[in-house]
């Protein structure tokens, strides 16, 4: 077995299984934080515009009840894309502890093969 | 050691880390593996999910219209929270189907509570269903890649 050769082989598959989980990350994480952001804007601009149709109640209690649900809609709404942010972030960890595994694992394959063609019997 | 030493001691090394992977005769595992009844109840979740937001942002339907639907999402999302615990090194997964489960009850809220719920309130829950469904598909593309299958 070429030791050399052997481990060129198993660095190039290595590097060939994470970068296809990495192109695949980055494409979904930009995507994603792009569609968050724009959802949180809208959300501010709704606030923003239920905050003025409230003031233009007469009746307090109406008004104050208004502002209220104005608010908990705004607040549940945002709790929402918290909760969406770190759900991309668990997504991405994930990603990147599979493409560590399959790097990992396309390395050892390499190596298997090396072995066994070195022996002339499937060995391992 | 000399210049010489190091270099025949770098391919050695590397034969030392991966010889214990190699006679143990397994796949390195750090995320669970594929599962095909996941993925699909997942979608099949997402669909469901996608019906109530369309009919409520299109229709304005009224919280006791869909009552029954939010039940239903809640349910098969707790089935397939059960199901993801049973697997080890799947915390990823549970993590989203918890996160998706509390969105979807902050969304049930506002629509029981104040009303109809508009498009970017449904943002967050549309998200961690694309996350969710992103995971199941790297788990996917990793067993096609040779790595671990159910």
């Amino acid at each position: 077995m070429n030791v050399e050769d052997t481990l060129k082989k198993m660095l190039e598959a290595a590097a060939a299984a994470a970068q296809i989980h990495w192109n695949d990350f980055r494409t979904f994480a930009e995507q994603e934080f792009r569609n968050l952001a724009e959802a949180g804007a809208q959300l501010e601009a709704d606030y923003v515009a239920d905050v003025a149709e409230a003031e233009l109640q007469q009746d307090p209690t109406e008004r104050d009840e208004a502002k209220r649900k104005a608010k908990l809609r705004a607040d549940l709404a945002f709790e929402n894309l918290r909760l969406a942010s770190e759900g991309v972030l668990t997504a991405t960890k994930a990603d990147a502890k599979i493409a560590a595994q399959d790097a990992i694992n396309a390395a050892i394959g390499v190596l298997q093969d090396a072995i066994n063609k070195s022996v002339g019997v499937a060995l391992l | 050691m000399t210049n010489r030493g190091q270099i025949r001691a770098r391919p050695f090394t590397a034969g030392v880390l991966f010889l214990p992977l190699l006679l143990a005769g397994c796949a390195v595992i750090f995320v669970s593996s594929y599962d095909e009844v996941t993925d699909q109840q997942i979608q099949d979740a997402a669909k469901k999910t996608e019906a109530l937001i369309g009919d409520v942002l299109v229709n304005r339907t009224s919280y006791n219209q869909d009552a029954k639907d939010y039940q239903e999402i809640d349910g098969a999302l707790g089935a397939l929270e059960m199901r993801a615990s049973n697997y080890q090194k799947n915390e990823a997964e549970i993590d989203l189907i918890q996160k998706l489960r509390a969105a979807m009850r902050n969304l049930q809220r506002i629509h029981k509570e104040i009303g109809p719920f508009r498009q970017a309130e449904a943002e967050g829950v549309r998200s961690l269903f694309r996350s969710l469904i992103h995971h199941e598909l790297s788990k996917k593309r990793s067993a096609g890649l040779g790595g671990p299958t159910q």
